[in-house]
């Protein structure tokens, strides 16, 4: 039997199975996107999915209806990330702050590069890089707030985003082919 | 503030932003599980509350009865004290001689139990011997158990009883001596009162801290692909920082006890008790996640869970910047560290009912006994401060507590006696938990305790 949304978490905050396997059967792909490129392979993502979802269902009473489902999820999956990278990466500040140079052009790369090949490259990245990329890009997160939550400085997260995107831009390039353009130099 | 893009940025945002994957059946199969085992441990917590509840019912229940009955044996000896020889005589009825004499033993038997009484009843027997007009044979038998049958019927009037013990030296006139109402095994050998029930408080310091043990699950790292040195690895690493960090509480246990004397070596005990758990982190490594999460919420980390606070009203970050007894260490901005002589103290109040089976090893007056057995251990209340030193600041509580733990209870009990009734009591005892102090953690935090009790046991 198929419910709205409202029914559906009423039915899980009185922690009713049926309606705690439709919520997940709702949202569980395009949360597992998420926990995809959060971590370091398909193992570590399906842990943080099944996490992500226990705290879901615990304290899915405190939602407060401010903002969409959808999102309050997301961020239990990414606040469940963020907890297992500070308890098991040591943080080293760099506060230097790197250079990154824009060398692809937008319309070159987007038609030829799939999913598969983002997640693959995203995942070779140093998890501190891959953190402070997935927060600052896909979060839309101000170095402030990600220097505050990742326990560095707002000169480290400036400096590990540079060099994430030189990373992956040295990778879209080798992996793919692609001439360099020779834009401008950004800081 | 809008964040600034690049075209690799928009590569992975196109890419990543509306993503959709099917997840293997097998989280849902995980998740599943994880809730099934969380509901089967309320369930037993339940068990194990309704179980120690009932348990308690019964102990007190049976004391009550008992004890009633005890009152009740002893009321002809209550009735002595408050009658007096002005009630009506013409009440009493003389009874044949045999049935007087089981009479009068059986209240020199009476009298024997509360020693102040024994010259009234002396002068009662007395009183009656003249009644009856004919020496009573001191070399009679008379049968505990046949004795206490008799009591019941009480032929001769309490009220006479009174009436002869109001006369003053009566017994002296007869000259007969009220030794020979004793049997030769109770001569200089006064039977001692043995309780079969003791009720006892008792209040103890307690030594409070942890074992932490590697969890089974809830951590990436310790996935199945993962290699097991990989596991023990990042467990260690994490257990040595708090073991680096964190130190035991010394806090407190008190309540009562009821046991009960199965033989005279062997006794079981339950109770009801308030302990205070818990322990000091030395390192505060306060986090604050305010914008990200939509509220205001720090998060302080230590082996028991993390502390969250649920003061929504000003940041804790800010509270503190505010005191001037802790220092923001600037070198590490974002992740706070405020060290200054100060410590986080998480407090873990339980109620417990212990039951336990005592064994005496040795002694009379003073006597020694080993213990053992089990305590379920219900939270009631969790606090989480911030104490320097003349600052405490209440920073909210540790988040997922287990509602209730089973510990294992070994100890010792060193009782001296005070009287027939009344026992000094101290009993060093060693508790370890079975269960974790916190749900979903991956490092399992065991709560252990060592306490000394001291109180005071009475009998019935």
């Amino acid at each position: 039997m198929i419910h709205n949304l409202d029914d559906i978490i009423k039915g899980c905050v009185s922690g009713k199975r049926e309606e705690q396997a439709q919520l997940y059967n709702m949202f569980a792909d395009r949360m597992y996107a998420v926990c995809l490129y959060y971590s370091k392979d398909q193992t570590e993502a399906e842990d943080l999915l099944h996490e992500g979802f226990i705290k879901v269902f615990k304290s899915i009473s405190q939602y407060r209806k401010e903002g969409s489902f959808e999102g309050w999820i997301r961020r239990i999956m990414i606040n469940t990330s963020l907890e297992k990278f500070r308890k098991h990466n040591q943080l080293y500040p760099v506060d230097n702050v790197y250079d990154y140079v824009e060398d692809i052009g937008y319309e070159d790369i987007i038609s030829k590069i799939s999913f598969d090949d983002l997640l693959q490259m995203i995942r070779e990245l140093p998890p501190q890089y891959r953190m402070v990329f997935n927060l600052y890009v896909m979060e839309d997160m101000p170095h402030k707030e990600i220097s505050k939550i990742m326990g560095i400085t707002e000169g480290t997260s400036k400096s590990n985003l540079s060099r994430a995107r030189n990373l992956l831009q040295e990778k879209v390039i080798n992996n793919f082919g692609l001439q360099r353009n020779k834009n401008k130099m950004v800081i | 503030m809008t964040v600034e893009r690049f075209n690799i940025d928009k590569l992975f945002e196109e890419r990543f932003r509306n993503a959709s994957v099917r997840a293997d059946g097998q989280v849902w199969n995980r998740i599943n599980s994880s809730l099934n085992a969380a509901k089967q441990k309320r369930r037993a917590a339940f068990m194990w509350l309704a179980a120690a509840s009932f348990a308690l019912l019964i102990a007190f229940g049976s004391g009550y009865f008992i004890a009633l009955n005890q009152i009740s044996k002893n009321t002809i000896t209550a009735q002595k004290n408050t009658t007096t020889g002005n009630e009506n005589l013409a009440e009493v009825t003389p009874s044949p001689n045999k049935e007087i004499t089981n009479d009068h033993t059986a209240a020199v038997e009476e009298s024997n139990f509360n020693n102040p009484h024994i010259p009234v009843i002396d002068k009662t027997i007395n009183l009656i011997k003249t009644i009856v007009n004919e020496p009573l044979n001191p070399e009679i038998p008379e049968p505990a158990e046949h004795l206490e049958k008799q009591s019941h019927s009480y032929p001769l009037s309490a009220k006479l009883l009174a009436y002869a013990a109001s006369i003053p030296a009566q017994g002296e006139k007869l000259d007969i001596p009220t030794i020979d109402f004793y049997t030769p095994d109770e001569i200089g050998n006064k039977p001692q009162h043995r309780g079969k029930w003791t009720i006892s408080g008792q209040a103890a310091p307690m030594y409070s801290y942890r074992d932490l043990k590697k969890g089974n699950g809830n951590i990436y790292d310790l996935a199945n692909n993962v290699p097991k040195d990989n596991e023990t690895r990042v467990f260690e690493s994490d257990k040595n920082y708090y073991d680096n960090t964190e130190s035991p509480l010394m806090a407190f246990s008190g309540g009562i006890s009821t046991s009960y004397n199965i033989s005279k070596r062997f006794s079981v005990q339950s109770g009801l008790f308030f302990s205070r758990m818990g322990q000091i982190n030395n390192e505060i490594f306060v986090i604050e996640e305010e914008q990200f999460y939509g509220s205001s919420l720090q998060v302080i980390n230590s082996s028991a869970g993390d502390v969250k606070s649920d003061n929504h009203e000003g940041l804790l970050f800010n509270k503190f910047r505010q005191s001037e007894v802790y220092v923001l260490d600037e070198s590490n901005s974002g992740s706070v560290l405020y060290q200054n002589n100060s410590m986080l103290v998480l407090h873990f109040d339980y109620l417990e009912i212990p039951l336990q089976m005592k064994y005496k090893i040795l002694g009379n007056k003073l006597s020694l006994s080993v213990s053992g057995g089990i305590s379920t251990s219900l939270l009631v209340h969790n606090t989480a401060e911030i104490v320097s030193d003349n600052t405490k600041i209440d920073v909210g509580k540790t988040e997922d507590l287990s509602s209730s733990m089973l510990s294992g209870l070994v100890g010792l009990s060193f009782e001296y006696k005070l009287n027939d009734k009344l026992n000094v009591v101290i009993e060093p005892q060693y508790r370890q938990s079975f269960t974790t102090v916190n749900n979903n953690y991956y490092v399992e935090n065991f709560p252990y305790a060592f306490s000394v009790f001291t109180g005071v046991k009475y009998s019935f």
